[in-house]
């Protein structure tokens, strides 16, 4: 009972949240909601007892990735409306055809009985501990290539938002300075 | 009794709206906040996939998602940043130097 | 409580990690000596870049196939090794290109060559695994490194492409990441191994489910590799970069990718479900067809080119619907052929950079750029001339050997109309090459050009690297055998 109503509740936030960070013509608007949408996700993982995962979305997500897009909010301009283009309107039936259909094709049950879990959840042993388990054994070399990812990440982040791009030594004369 | 479908089908569900974002939306901005929703979307359902089969690789499939997402946000945002400083503008239809 | 796991050092089997740590260190390495000496030559990083490609080839060469390491995350498999030695030679034949004689922007900064050596590595962690979480994280490490090698080019243009690739990507991040989690709820696995064997074991049903996962898995490789449709991006990314880079994306990213594929869908176009084979038959014909067609009316002989490779991917693509072994085999042939011509094509283009250029208000290199060059620099307008011919498939030249690979493997495998559409296909692209030829050999040079523009952004290393893709172009005859060996040695003990 409690987790149909929990399921419910999150379900409804999170697709109002997601709408309206989708339609809305305000910066603003759509960052907090999307902000406010990540952390309700992140109400579905401890539903789904994937304690840790939850606190990672919490973490990352609201801590890091929002707060990233709101430092770049001071860049740009973000009280003025937004004014956009409309969308032609036979590629908007298409967009919306499809997502229906999308929705109608994952609809089928995909789960198969007779999977077994190949590392599977203990019982009586905490989220994070177990997460830990895997994390650093079957899934270690994935987990450096993230760290590498993340130092690529960080790299291209530094040197495209740095100083040395205002001046370009692609157009200018070879010997001027 | 909430099932496994319940959970994909919401993550459908918010998957679909993230494309309808990416396909409606001009602001570079308001794309990339898309393709985060996408990204999300698909958290859930890999959590609840995982939570019935009782497996853990489906939260490890999660966290590298995020770890993606996090750092695709980075690179996204300096590409930003470096066409408003040029432009003043973060719209699509600024990029139509090249077509063709 | 969990019981403490202990794992001995050998059951790690690092050996099928040392290629990618070398890759890394060397990026590591290079980072450092910007740390404790800033403002170094370019020439150094080239080098030491070159030098830890090579010894990363070196250990690649070394690797045993069919060996697992990792808790069986790695897979170094003939397939694998071979798509890293051309991934690296593709590398190493392509960074000496940054000799250039006029000054880039690029190459002002260290991190470029770090970023290239990540790149490297992303890209051969996702050929050597059969774990989609690894490929993924892969594939994110290399495009995020060759997003930013787009953007030093720094030109309006170049972060105008570098914007659309990023979206593209972003997009084709989220297709990924949605395939992924439809196969892991239908087999409990993302190991490409025993996803096949559970879906095997349900006879590859509920059929839609599996469908529409291979339709976004497609949907998303066709993103990284520019296949029509998915290919809106692709020739503006050629134009925003420098012709070196572009050189570059045109033949390494694909190689990786077209693995991945190769991996991914070998199963599911055998698995009985003809719409997949439909799906893939569309899309192979489309982008040969297309491409070649919109390749006819480009004015830039760079965007002609992007057009050009984009066509030839889609060959490639058929190979892989095909499957046999023969067809599987004839991919690798027909890319190592094309990387040495294309290098040549984008080495041409890119020796002839200039800075203010005054041809075109839009493109560094339309065709009038290039109309009677044949009387002002007589050798370069030969070898322009000999990777046009190659490029267009005719003998003796390398890319024909591919192709004739390619249409018999075809046949064999019984897709006689595909092969007809191949031919066809050839048959309109030596067109547009033509043109190029035609502007070349047949036309007048405008007034007030001289010839000195065709080597402006020339060196000795470049001029020595034109050479070198002119000689394997020209004599390919007597390396075709070789590398057709090669090929079929590691295939066949890859059982693909």
């Amino acid at each position: 009972m409690f987790e149909t109503i929990a399921f419910y509740t999150f379900s409804f936030l999170t697709i109002l949240a997601f709408a309206i960070t989708v339609t809305t013509k305000n910066v603003l608007y759509a960052m907090s909601s999307l902000a406010g949408g990540m952390i309700i996700i992140s109400g579905m993982f401890f539903l789904l007892n994937a304690d840790f995962l939850g606190v990672v979305q919490i973490i990352v997500y609201t801590g890091a990735v929002i707060a990233l897009y709101a430092f770049a909010m001071i860049f740009f301009d973000s009280t003025k409306d937004i004014v956009e283009t409309k969308t032609g309107k036979t590629f908007f039936i298409l967009t919306v055809l499809s997502s229906v259909m999308l929705v109608l094709i994952l609809t089928i049950p995909m789960a198969s009985g007779q999977v077994e879990a190949l590392y599977p959840i203990h019982e009586g042993v905490g989220n994070a501990q177990d997460v830990g388990m895997v994390l650093f054994t079957k899934y270690l070399v994935p987990f450096e290539v993230a760290a590498v990812m993340l130092l690529v990440a960080m790299i291209g982040g530094i040197i495209m938002a740095g100083k040395k791009m205002d001046k370009n030594l692609t157009e200018i004369k070879e010997n001027e300075e | 009794m909430i099932t496994l479908e319940h959970y994909i089908v919401l993550s459908t569900i918010l998957f679909a709206i993230g494309m309808y974002g990416v396909v409606v939306r001009k602001n570079l901005l308001m794309l990339f906040f898309s393709t985060e929703i996408m990204l999300n979307a698909v958290n859930i359902a890999l959590a609840a996939i995982s939570n019935h089969y009782g497996d853990l690789t489906g939260q490890m499939f999660a966290f590298f998602i995020i770890a993606i997402a996090a750092s695709e946000v980075a690179i996204g945002l300096g590409l930003l940043i470096i066409w408003y400083k040029r432009h003043g503008s973060i719209d699509l239809e600024t990029l139509q130097s090249m077509k063709g | 409580m969990l019981e403490a796991v202990n794992i001995s050092f050998e059951s790690l089997n690092m050996a099928t990690l040392t290629p990618m740590l070398v890759a890394i260190v060397g990026a590591l390495a290079i980072l450092t000596i910007d740390l404790f000496k800033e403002e170094m030559d370019k020439t150094l990083y080239i080098v030491l870049t070159i030098l830890f490609l090579v010894a990363d080839l070196s250990t690649v060469l070394g690797q045993t196939m069919g060996e697992r390491g990792f808790f069986d995350v790695m897979l170094i498999d003939g397939l694998a090794i071979l798509a890293q030695i051309v991934l690296l030679i593709g590398s190493i034949i392509f960074i000496p290109l940054a000799f250039s004689s006029q000054r880039f922007h690029e190459y002002r900064y260290p991190e470029f060559f770090a970023l290239f050596l990540f790149m490297t590595a992303g890209f051969q962690f996702m050929v050597a695994t059969d774990n989609l979480i690894l490929i993924f994280v892969g594939l994110e490490t290399a495009s995020l490194a060759l997003y930013t090698l787009i953007v030093l080019h720094n030109k309006d243009k170049s972060f105008e492409a570098a914007i659309k690739y990023f979206t593209m990507g972003a997009l084709a991040a989220g297709f990924f990441a949605f395939s992924g989690m439809i196969f892991y709820g239908l087999t409990g696995s993302v190991e490409l191994f025993k996803i096949f064997e559970v879906l095997e074991a349900r006879n590859f049903e509920p059929m839609i489910l599996i469908l529409t996962a291979s339709v976004f898995m497609l949907a998303s490789f066709g993103f990284k590799m520019a296949i029509v449709p998915f290919h809106t991006w692709g020739p503006d990314v050629y134009e925003g970069s420098s012709a070196a880079l572009a050189g570059y994306i045109s033949i390494v990213p694909k190689v990786a990718a077209f693995v991945v594929i190769m991996r991914i869908f070998e199963g599911l176009i055998a698995s009985g479900i003809v719409w997949i084979e439909y799906i893939f038959y569309a899309i192979v014909v489309l982008t040969m067809t297309l491409a070649n067609i919109w390749a006819l009316v480009q004015k830039d002989v760079k965007r002609m080119l992007a057009y050009s490779s984009i066509s030839h991917a889609g060959f490639v693509m058929a190979a892989i619907m095909i499957g046999t072994t023969q067809a599987n085999s004839a991919i690798f042939v027909y890319w190592i052929l094309f990387s040495f011509t294309n290098l040549g094509a984008f080495a041409m283009l890119w020796v002839s950079h200039k800075k203010d250029s005054n041809y075109h208000e839009r493109f560094d290199h339309p065709f009038e750029k290039f109309s009677g060059m044949v009387k002002m620099s007589p050798l370069s307008a030969v070898l322009m001339g000999l990777f046009m011919l190659t490029l267009a498939g005719i003998p003796p030249f390398s890319i024909f050997w591919g192709k004739l690979y390619l249409v018999s493997s075809a046949v064999n495998a019984g897709y006689l109309v595909l092969a007809v559409i191949m031919v066809l296909n050839s048959a309109i692209a030596a067109y547009y090459y033509a043109k190029l030829i035609v502007y070349m050999f047949m036309k007048e040079p405008e007034t007030g050009v001289d010839g000195s523009v065709y080597m402006m952004n020339a060196s000795i290393s470049l001029k020595v690297m034109l050479g070198i893709a002119a000689f394997f172009t020209a004599l390919s005859i007597f390396i075709v055998n070789p590398v057709l060996e090669l090929s079929d040695f590691f295939i066949y003990s890859s059982g693909f």
